[in-house]
C-alpha cells in the first residue's frame, strides 16, 4: 500500500485497514492525505481532471454541493443499517432522498475547558449563560498575563479570526444561540442573511469576547493546529473553543504521545438569548460517481466504518465513531463522554443547501472580516455591517449564478 | 538499516553530516531534478541521493515544492531506506513557522525515536520548498549551518523544476489553444462547435464550470444557453438567468471568481462566455486569461462562418418568391415526420392547394400580378401553421402543408380554414380593382389513408383532385369511395 511512509495518518490508516487488506488482499489502496483547509479544492482538482478518488472522507456539510455536482454515487441497499449517534449525523448523508455516502466520524463545538483553572477561579460563577461566561472571561482578561504566555495567568479563549471555515464552524452555535436564523433566511432567499439583524447579537457578544480575550495579529491568526497546542501543551488559554478530540483520545488512552499538559473538560456553548445551540458535523464516506471500482470501494467504506477500523481510529485520532456501539458502549458511563454525546444529540448540522461548501467559505471569510472590524471599531458599526452586506451580495451572486444543476 | 542508539552523552552524532561537504551533496541532488523529467522521479532521485550520502543519520527524505499560487507545500518525493514513491501530502505555507518560511532557518522536532528536520529551500525572500529529513539523532547547533547550505543547493534544483513546470503548463495551454482554435475552424455544425468551445475552457483552462449564452441574429436576446462541467459534458441550461450590463470588453465578476467574455464580431455581439470558480472560488491563473480570450476571438469566427453557412443552406431550402420550403427539403420532413407518427402512435395530415385559375390571373393582369397573389396564399398559410407544421410550394401555383398530429376533424376545419382565408384576401391593384383568389384543397391521413409517404403524397394529389372536380374553391379528404370514383 503505497501512503506516505512517514505519515501518521498513514501509519495509523495501514494498521485500521489490515482486516480490509486480508480479506482483499489483491486490492492496491492508495491513501492520500490533505489537511482540511485545502481538502474541498483538491477533491474538486480530481474531479475535474477526470481523477476523483474512489472513496473520499468528505467532510458532512459538503454532501449537498457534491450531490448537486453529481459526483456521489448511491449508496447500495442494505450495506449498513446500525444505529447512528444522532439523527441528524443520517440527514448529512441523504440528499434529497438519497443516502450518498456513510456518516464516519462526528464532532460538535463546545468549549473546552482548563479543570484548574475553573477549580481556582470560577467560585461558584456560571459559565452556561453568556453573562456568566462573559463575566469569568472578564476576571479572567484582568488577571491575565499579557506579557508571556503564562500557564498560571492564561488568557481566557482560545479563538481565531482566520478567514476560514473552521471560524464559522467554531463561531456559527454563538451566533444562533444569539438568534441569528441563518437556515430560515438562506431557504427563503432573503436579501439580508449575515446583515440581517438577527445576526447582532451574536457578532456583539463575538466582539466583545475578543477584546477581553485581547485578541490581537498575532494571536487572532494562530492557525487551528498550533491555536489547539498553544492551549493543550502551553497553557496560554483557559478556554478553546473546538472539538474535543484532545478530551476523547485522552479519555480512551491517557498514554497518546501528545496529550493535554492540564486537566481538560467539555463543556457545552453557553446559552444566549435565543438558548442553547450546537453546530454538529464530522465527516462522510462516500464513493465517487465515477468510480470503475465501486463495488470495492463500498466494502472498504463498510470496513471503515466497522469497529475494528474504529476501534484502532479512535484511540489515535480522537474522532468519534459516528455509529453506535463499540466506543459508545464502552465509554458509555464516562462523565466526559456523556456530556460530549449530549451535545451531539443536542447538535444541529448547517443547512442542507446545494451551493453550502461555497456559501461556508464566504461566510467564514466574511465573519473574519466582522470580527477584525468589530476588535477596531469596539462595536457594531456601520463598517461591520457594510461588511455583512458586502457578504450578502456575494452570497445573492452565488445562488444567482448556480444554474448548473445537471438534468 | 537499523536504529541507532543515541549517544549516550545526549549529544547528537551525526557522523555524515558532520563529515560530508553538505553543498557539494546539494548540488549533485539538485542535478538529479534538472533533467528533462519534471515529474516526482526527479524529486526521488535528488531524495536518493541525499539518502545515500547522509545513510548513517538519515532514515526518511521527503522534498516539498511550494505552489505559489495555492500557496500550498506539495510533497514530491519520499524515500527511505526500503525504497521510494511519489509524495502525497500537503502543508498550508502557513501552517510553517516563520523561522523557516520567513528567516529560512531550519527547524526541527521530536517524533518520539527520531527527529524531524525541516531544511528551507531559500528562493529569494520566499522559499522554493522544504526538505525533510528523519534523522535518528536531533542535530547540533554547530551543524545547522551545514544543512542550510544543502538546503540552499537544493533551491537550484527546486527552481528548475518550478520553471520547468510553468514552461509546460503554457505551452500545454497554448496547445489546447490551437488544437481548439483549429477544431472552431473545422467544425461544421453550430453546435458541436460552442460544445467544443466551452468543454476547452474548463478542461484546458481548468475553470469549474464554462456557461456559453447565444444570442439571436440580432444580438439583443440569449436564443440559447449551454454550461460545461468536466466529467459531465455539455447540457444546456433550462432557463436563461439575468445577465449583467454587457459591456465590450472581459470584465471580472465582482463577487465571485468568474470572467464574462463577450464574444463580438465587428460591433454584433455573438454570444457572452462566463468562466468561473464558483465552487473551488480560487481566483483563475492570470496566465489563462488573455489565452481564453483569444480563444473567444476564434469562437466568434467560427460562430459567425457556422451563421453565415446555416443561412446559406436555410435559402437554399426555401423558394425564392414565397419563402416557404422547397419541394425536396419537404419530401424529406415528410418522410421524417411520419416516422415520428408511427412512434407517437397518432396521425399526420398532408394539406395539398392548388390555386383556382390561376392560368387567367396571369393572363389578364400580367405576371407581377400573379406573383404578388402566390405570395399572398403564401402568407395565408404561413398564418395557418401551428409550431411543428412545416409548408412548401411544389412548384408552380400548388402547395403543401404538412400537419403532425392531425385527425380528420381537424384537418378538415384547417382545410374550410384556408380555403376561407385566401378568399377574404383579394389582391388590391393600384387602380383600386380586386383580383379574387380561390383555392382547392386535398387532404390524406397518415396512417388512416396511406402506409408511406409516396401513398400518402398521392391521396392528398387525389383528394385535390376531387375537390377541382367538384367545382373548385373547396377542399376534399381522401376516402377509399373517392379514389373509386377517380377510376383507381
Amino acid at each position: 500500500m503505497p501512503t506516505q511512509v512517514g505519515s501518521r495518518t498513514g501509519k495509523l490508516f495501514n494498521r485500521a485497514v489490515t482486516s480490509f487488506r486480508k480479506a482483499n488482499p489483491s486490492v492496491a489502496l492508495e491513501l492520500r492525505v490533505i489537511p482540511w483547509s485545502n481538502a474541498w479544492g483538491e477533491i474538486m482538482r480530481a474531479f475535474k481532471q477526470g481523477e476523483p478518488p474512489d472513496v473520499m472522507q468528505v467532510g458532512s456539510s459538503w454532501m449537498g454541493t457534491l450531490a448537486h455536482l453529481g459526483h456521489l454515487a448511491r449508496v447500495p441497499d442494505g450495506l449498513d443499517s446500525r444505529g447512528l449517534v444522532a439523527d441528524w449525523v443520517g440527514e448529512c448523508a441523504t440528499i434529497n432522498g438519497v443516502k450518498l455516502g456513510l456518516p464516519w466520524v462526528v464532532e460538535c463545538s463546545g468549549l473546552i475547558a482548563r479543570r484548574d483553572i475553573l477549580d481556582a477561579h470560577l467560585k461558584g460563577g456560571d459559565l452556561s449563560s453568556w453573562k456568566g461566561f462573559m463575566s469569568f472571561c472578564r476576571d479572567l482578561g484582568e488577571h491575565a498575563n499579557k506579557q508571556e504566555i503564562d500557564p498560571r495567568r492564561p488568557l481566557p479563549v482560545g479563538i481565531t479570526c482566520r478567514p476560514e471555515p473552521v471560524t464559522l464552524h467554531n463561531l456559527h452555535p454563538w451566533l444562533i444561540s444569539g438568534g441569528w436564523k441563518l437556515s430560515e433566511l438562506l431557504g427563503k432567499g432573503a436579501s439580508q442573511i449575515l446583515s440581517h439583524k438577527s445576526s447582532r447579537p451574536g457578532l456583539e457578544y463575538l466582539g466583545e469576547l475578543l477584546r477581553v480575550n485581547r485578541t490581537d495579529e498575532d494571536s487572532g491568526t494562530i492557525q487551528p493546529y498550533r491555536l489547539s497546542m498553544d492551549f493543550y501543551q502551553e497553557g496560554r488559554f483557559a478556554f478553546l473553543i473546538g472539538n474535543p478530540w484532545m478530551i476523547v483520545r485522552n479519555e480512551i488512552d491517557p498514554t497518546a504521545s501528545v496529550e493535554s499538559r492540564w486537566p481538560v473538560t467539555f463543556l457545552p456553548i453557553p446559552a444566549g438569548p435565543a438558548g442553547l445551540a450546537t453546530r454538529g458535523g464530522g465527516s462522510i464516506l462516500a464513493v465517487s460517481s465515477r468510480s470503475r471500482n465501486q463495488e470495492l470501494a463500498w466494502k472498504l467504506v463498510k470496513n471503515m466504518i466497522g469497529p475494528s477500523f474504529m476501534d484502532v481510529w479512535t484511540q489515535s485520532s480522537g474522532d468519534l465513531p459516528a455509529h453506535l456501539g463499540g466506543f459508545w458502549t464502552r465509554n458509555g458511563e464516562h462523565p466526559e463522554i456523556q456530556r460530549i454525546r449530549k451535545s451531539l444529540e443536542a447538535a444541529k448540522n448547517y443547512p442542507a443547501h446545494p451551493m453550502w461548501a461555497t456559501i461556508e467559505r464566504v461566510l467564514a471569510r466574511g465573519l473574519s472580516d466582522i470580527l477584525w472590524s468589530l476588535l477596531a471599531n469596539q462595536n457594531l458599526s456601520e463598517q461591520g455591517m457594510s461588511i455583512a452586506a458586502t457578504v450578502d451580495e456575494e452570497l445573492h451572486s452565488i445562488l444567482q449564478l448556480a444554474w448548473d444543476r445537471h438534468p | 538499516m537499523s536504529h541507532r542508539e543515541p549517544s549516550s552523552t545526549g549529544l547528537a552524532q551525526m557522523v555524515q553530516v558532520e563529515s560530508q561537504d553538505l553543498s557539494a551533496l546539494g548540488n549533485r541532488a539538485a542535478l538529479a531534478m534538472c533533467g528533462a523529467d519534471t515529474s516526482y522521479r526527479s524529486f526521488q532521485a535528488a531524495c536518493q541521493t541525499i539518502l545515500d550520502g547522509l545513510h548513517d543519520d538519515v532514515e526518511q527524505v521527503r522534498l516539498y515544492l511550494l505552489d505559489p499560487v495555492d500557496r500550498m507545500l506539495h510533497e514530491e518525493a519520499v524515500v527511505d531506506h526500503f525504497g521510494g514513491q511519489e509524495g502525497a501530502d500537503l502543508i498550508p505555507l502557513y501552517q510553517l513557522p516563520d523561522e523557516l518560511t520567513a528567516k529560512h532557518l531550519s527547524v526541527q522536532h521530536n517524533l518520539g525515536e527520531q527527529w524531524e528536520i525541516l531544511v528551507p529551500l531559500p528562493a529569494q525572500d520566499q522559499i522554493a520548498g522544504v526538505l525533510a529529513l528523519v534523522c535518528f539523532q536531533k542535530l547540533p547547533p554547530h551543524l545547522d549551518e551545514k544543512i542550510l547550505r544543502l538546503g540552499r543547493s537544493l533551491a537550484v534544483g527546486a527552481l528548475f523544476v518550478r520553471r520547468s513546470r510553468e514552461a509546460e503548463r503554457a505551452s500545454t495551454l497554448l496547445k489546447a489553444v490551437t488544437e481548439t482554435s483549429g477544431k472552431l475552424q473545422g467544425l461544421e455544425g453550430r453546435n458541436l462547435l460552442l460544445e467544443n468551445f466551452v468543454t476547452t475552457a474548463v478542461e484546458a483552462f481548468g475553470f469549474d464550470r464554462a456557461t456559453l449564452f447565444v444570442f439571436d441574429d440580432n444580438g439583443r436576446k440569449v436564443k440559447s444557453a449551454i454550461c460545461a462541467r468536466t466529467g459531465f459534458g455539455v447540457f444546456p441550461l433550462p432557463g436563461v438567468p439575468d445577465l449583467p450590463p454587457l459591456s465590450d470588453k472581459p470584465a471580472p465578476h465582482p463577487h465571485l471568481p468568474g470572467l464574462w467574455i463577450p464574444i463580438r464580431m465587428g460591433s454584433r455581439r455573438l454570444g457572452l462566455l462566463f468562466v468561473d470558480n464558483i465552487y473551488t472560488l480560487e481566483p483563475p491563473s492570470r496566465d489563462v486569461i488573455q489565452p481564453l480570450v483569444d480563444l473567444a476571438s476564434q469562437a466568434a469566427l467560427a460562430l459567425e462562418n457556422a451563421r453565415l453557412i446555416e443561412r446559406l443552406r436555410e435559402t437554399a431550402l426555401r423558394d425564392d418568391l414565397t419563402g416557404l420550403y422547397r419541394s425536396g427539403y419537404f419530401q424529406e420532413r415528410v418522410k421524417e415526420e411520419l416516422a415520428n407518427s408511427r412512434r407517437r402512435k397518432d396521425s399526420t395530415g398532408l394539406i395539398m392547394l392548388d390555386l383556382d385559375h390561376f392560368k387567367e390571373i396571369n393572363d389578364t393582369y400580367g405576371h407581377p400580378v400573379g406573383d404578388e397573389v402566390l405570395l399572398r396564399v403564401a402568407d395565408r398559410i404561413r398564418q395557418s401553421l401551428r409550431v411543428g407544421d412545416t409548408a412548401c410550394r411544389k412548384g408552380g401555383d400548388e402547395f403543401i402543408v404538412l400537419v403532425p398530429h392531425l385527425n380528420a376533424e381537424q384537418a378538415g376545419k384547417m382545410a374550410q380554414r384556408l380555403v376561407d382565408e385566401v378568399k377574404s384576401s383579394p389582391v388590391e391593384l393600384p387602380d383600386g380593382r380586386k383580383v379574387e383568389i380561390g383555392i382547392s384543397v386535398g387532404v390524406a391521413l397518415y396512417p388512416t389513408n396511406a402506409g408511406n409517404w409516396q401513398d400518402l403524397w398521392t391521396r392528398a394529389d387525389e383528394a385535390l383532385y376531387l375537390a377541382k372536380q367538384a367545382g373548385r374553391g373547396q377542399w376534399a379528404m381522401w376516402t377509399p369511395q373517392a379514389k373509386m370514383s377517380l377510376g383507381g
